[in-house]
């Protein structure tokens, strides 16, 4: 405590001051003040306080917790200038100081670990007390404010836990609070007025700010000024003497300098282990708070944890009064037999060996408090050791950001699944769903793992996540990397929010992150915007906005479609060659079948040939232009079998059996050429037609008939008839009835048209 | 937190046991020592913690924001010798929260070649100026200041012309430096 005395002034007093030959101005003003104020002496008197022989290291834990709670003072009083009590403010801010204040992440790791160190001194100030004896008469009331002082150091160890808003301090509250709700009958009073609510939230957070930086500290302050006045006017007990025999030892030493410098070596280091603590294994600032996350698993703080442990040896059957008896009941005797130890212990020995009784009950205390502590430190959840293999794995699970969107028992991102949940996996289902997310759930906006990551990074991380479960914890290094973020990305509905903000004003986000930032999670899923008609709208929609485009897409991406592909005036012309060199293009907006459009009536002129269909093969070459491949599928499935090389195939195939046609063709394939069973020109009338159409010429009819075909009808009648028919019909057809001549022509009318009314008669054969 | 000087030993002496004359010499050089040592001690503490706790509460207070380009529209659409109104807005963070901030300014151009972009807001008081079409000058509504089209002051208790803001063309569209400050 002494390193914040002004101890040089003293020494300028006015009792000094008579012995000094030339008081130089400086001299003379401090005089002025201490005459004005009675300071320098007040100091003086306070510092020179004569102590006993012995006195000495043992007795520095008292100046220790002083400087501790100045420290913590000042570090308290600048968070404050930063901090917000607000659920809606108090995390952000910490977050602020945390990453964005200078010497944010030290001051605040000076106050987080100093309230341990506190506690820790506070506690060592206790013991060494104790065992000198130092609470007996006539010090009793220092030794119940000093448990007092530890009462009030615990309560703001408790408060200020509160403070940063994250899941532990929440988490931690919550547990912390329904604790006095054990109280019998009045214990829901007690919660709701210590969270000044029914449940947490705003109202809690500012009644602890309040308890925590007023309150408390102001009461703690005062019990200070109390305590160390006492001890000042009472005096550091002479060590290991009987009470009453005090008067005996020599006063040798002087408070200041010879304890003053313990002190403030001790203090020094003290100090140098918060910087180390500070600057190695900086104040933890988890997710903030969620009231509703499930998954989080609550640990006390390392002090309140022989507590935490003495619940669990209560048997259950004792239900809610097990509890009572554990957090409230125990410790409140503790507390109640510390406060009446020095008005009970009547013995007047200080030597611990002298008073057996009391030395065997506190090292017995000390013992159970210390089995306790960890008994509760070990009995967390099973402690998880990673092997090399998943550690590696670990590391590329955080440098890919997979913690963005997935939690691990709180402390990551909301919108994938909590990983904590559903573990262990197996590898098997975690490589598929690394490799395509989409494989279990089409609509997933997962990104896939990124092939830049190599094998042996790859099957680490499936290591990693594959052993990933319920004792699991977010690693501390993703905290590092997420906050920061800004502040608007960690509102809670923020996912679902980002596309109103993209279009608000994009360039904003791309202030940060790439175009092609989007598509790590859009490559599945489009803009709303881009989901009906947009390929008409988008043409005036990118001249309105190009910096909308912009936002996933980069400027070479319009010309996928709008270099050669751009369908101007002259489309029509080019679209053949595009259509052949890059058909891939064309589908990324037309569907497979989208030519056929036109081009299943606008044949080209080649096409319309006669006997295309049977000579198109020889010009196979050109068809590329329009066609793909597998268009010949669609006649050509397969390859031909040998029957059909047959030249007479055509001809032949009436008579094949139609189950064998069946293997290759459908049902509908005779209709290509047939419509139906025959021909279309093969209707009713055709009978009495088809002698005209076989005169002007026979290839059509070869085309599926024989010459012989003709004969089947018309016995040994030429067919068509010969041109000297006429002359020689009399000698080649039979005119008996029911000749071949009557099937077309009717034997009175017809021979009368030549022969009058009464025809010769046949000739007979 | 300064030294203490001998003296304090000396009174401490008068006041301490009489002990011999060479014992007594020998225990004020050592507490001179200490003393000595124990004023250097707690200034290496008040030093080692003051000093991140004052850089601590300056904080961010001097430190620039980054300045953005912010596209106000495009060159063309500004007609020579009437100033454009154009109100930009951009994220700005105030602290630990994150605020959209708004401005007004006017784009101008006597030719159609060269471009100003004015701040609204008065060199005087700081209240926001606004064009008049009719009288083809900037008012200010407050304490009577008028500017001119490119800016200058033409009547009233103004001391300076209105601030230009920097910007740049680029694509026929014209930018302005915003958030700078």
């Amino acid at each position: 405590m002494a390193e914040k005395r002004p101890l040089g002034p003293e020494s300028d007093g006015p009792e000094q001051g008579r012995d000094a030959p030339a008081p130089d101005l400086f001299r003379r003003v401090l005089r002025w003040v201490d005459e004005q104020t009675e300071l320098i002496t007040l100091t003086r008197e306070f510092m020179e306080e004569p102590l006993f022989k012995g006195v000495g290291w043992p007795h520095v834990f008292g100046s220790a917790a002083l400087f501790l709670f100045i420290s913590q003072v000042c570090t308290g009083i600048l968070l404050a200038v930063y901090y917000v009590p607000s659920p809606d403010g108090a995390w952000q801010s910490v977050s602020y100081i945390n990453w964005q204040v200078p010497f944010g992440s030290l001051v605040r790791g000076l106050h987080h670990w100093g309230a341990s160190a506190m506690l820790i001194i506070v506690f060592m100030h206790m013991l060494q007390v104790f065992f000198w004896g130092a609470y007996k008469r006539p010090r009793q009331i220092l030794w119940v404010v000093g448990v007092f002082l530890l009462l009030v150091t615990l309560g703001l160890s408790f408060t200020g836990y509160l403070l940063p808003w994250d899941q532990k301090a929440y988490w931690a509250t919550v547990v912390g609070t329904r604790i006095a709700g054990t109280v019998p009958l009045v214990g829901y009073y007690i919660t709701t007025l210590v969270r000044g609510e029914a449940n947490i939230g705003a109202l809690t957070l500012t009644r602890f700010f309040g308890l925590h930086v007023m309150i408390f500290p102001a009461l703690l302050a005062g019990l200070i000024i109390f305590h160390v006045s006492q001890v000042r006017r009472k005096g550091i007990t002479a060590p290991w003497r009987r009470v009453g025999d005090e008067e005996a030892v020599p006063r040798t030493g002087l408070f200041y300098p010879d304890q003053v410098f313990k002190d403030a070596v001790v203090s020094l280091l003290a100090l140098g282990g918060l910087f180390a603590m500070a600057l190695l294994r900086p104040a933890p600032l988890e997710t903030i708070a969620n009231p509703t996350s499930t998954g989080y698993t609550p640990r006390p703080e390392w002090y309140f944890l022989p507590n935490f442990e003495l619940l669990k040896h209560f048997p259950a059957s004792w239900g809610q009064w097990g509890e009572f008896a554990g957090a409230i009941v125990i410790p409140a005797v503790a507390v109640l037999a510390l406060l009446v130890l020095p008005y009970i212990d009547h013995n007047p020995e200080r030597v611990p060996q002298r008073r057996p009784l009391v030395t065997t009950a506190a090292i017995v205390s000390l013992v159970v408090l210390l089995y306790l502590g960890a008994a509760g430190a070990r009995s967390g959840p099973r402690p998880v050791t990673l092997s090399l293999k998943e550690e590696k794995g670990e590391k590329v699970f955080l440098d890919l950001r997979c913690q963005s969107c997935h939690s691990i028992n709180g402390g990551g991102g909301m919108e994938g699944a909590d990983l904590a949940l559903g573990g262990p996996r197996s590898p098997d289902l975690v490589i598929e769903k690394l490799r395509d997310p989409t494989y279990n759930n089409p609509r997933s906006v997962m990104p896939a793992v990124p092939s830049s990551v190599n094998d042996t990074d790859f099957s680490n991380l499936v290591a990693y996540v594959s052993v990933i479960d319920s004792r699991f914890h977010m690693p501390n290094e993703a905290t590092e990397i997420a906050p920061q973020k800004p502040a608007s990305h960690y509102e809670g509905n923020w996912f679902a929010n980002h596309k109103y903000e993209v279009r608000k004003d994009p360039s904003i986000c791309g202030q940060c992150h790439q175009p092609t930032f989007c598509q790590s999670c859009h490559r599945n899923r489009l803009p709303d915007s881009h989901l009906n008609d947009w390929l008409k709208a988008h043409a005036g929609a990118s001249r309105d906005r190009p910096e909308y485009c912009l936002v996933c897409h980069d400027q070479s991406f319009c010309n996928t479609c709008h270099g050669k592909l751009q369908h101007d005036s002259t489309w029509m012309h080019r679209h053949q060659q595009v259509a052949k060199t890059d058909r891939k293009d064309c589908l990324q907006c037309h569907q497979e079948d989208y030519c056929t459009t036109c081009h299943r009536g606008a044949t080209p002129v080649t096409h319309r040939e006669k006997g295309w269909l049977h000579h198109h093969d020889g010009k196979a070459a050109d068809c590329s232009a329009c066609h793909t491949a597998s268009f010949c599928s669609t006649c050509h499935e397969g390859a031909r079998p040998l029957s059909h090389a047959n030249r007479d195939w055509v001809h032949s195939h009436q008579t094949a059996k139609t189950t064998e046609c069946a293997v290759c063709h459908s049902e509908n394939f005779c209709s290509n050429c047939h419509h139906g069973a025959k021909p279309k020109s093969h209707d009713a009338t055709w009978v009495t037609r088809h002698g005209g159409v076989a005169k002007a010429g026979m290839q059509k009819c070869e085309t599926c008939h024989t010459s012989s075909f003709c004969l089947g009808c018309h016995g040994g009648v030429q067919m068509p008839h010969p041109g000297d028919w006429t002359l020689s019909h009399k000698d080649k057809a039979s005119f008996a009835a029911g000749s071949a001549c009557y099937r077309c022509h009717d034997y009175g009318k017809f021979c009368s048209q030549c022969h009058g009314e009464t025809p010769p008669q046949p000739a007979s054969k | 937190m300064r030294v203490h000087s001998s003296e304090t030993h000396e009174h401490g002496e008068d006041t301490a046991l009489p002990w011999g004359e060479e014992e007594a010499r020998e225990l004020i050089t050592r507490r001179r020592f200490l003393g000595y040592l124990s004023g250097l001690l707690s200034a290496v503490i008040a030093a080692a913690l003051a000093l991140p706790l004052v850089r601590f509460y300056i904080g961010n207070a001097f430190q620039a924001k980054p300045a953005r380009w912010l596209k106000l529209g495009l060159t063309r659409e500004i007609t020579p010798g009437r100033p454009k109104l154009y109100r930009i807005s951009y994220p700005d963070q105030d602290g630990w929260r994150e605020t959209v901030t708004r401005q007004d300014v006017y784009a101008v151009t006597p030719d159609g070649r060269d471009y100003i972009v004015l701040s609204n807001i008065c060199t005087h008081l700081g209240c926001p100026i606004h064009w008049d079409d009719k009288v083809q000058q900037f008012l200010c509504p407050c304490h009577g200041g008028v500017f001119s089209a490119e800016g200058k002051v033409l009547k009233g208790p103004p001391p300076k012309p209105l601030i230009q803001m920097t910007h740049k063309i680029e694509g026929g569209a014209l930018y302005v430096q915003a958030g700078g400050a």
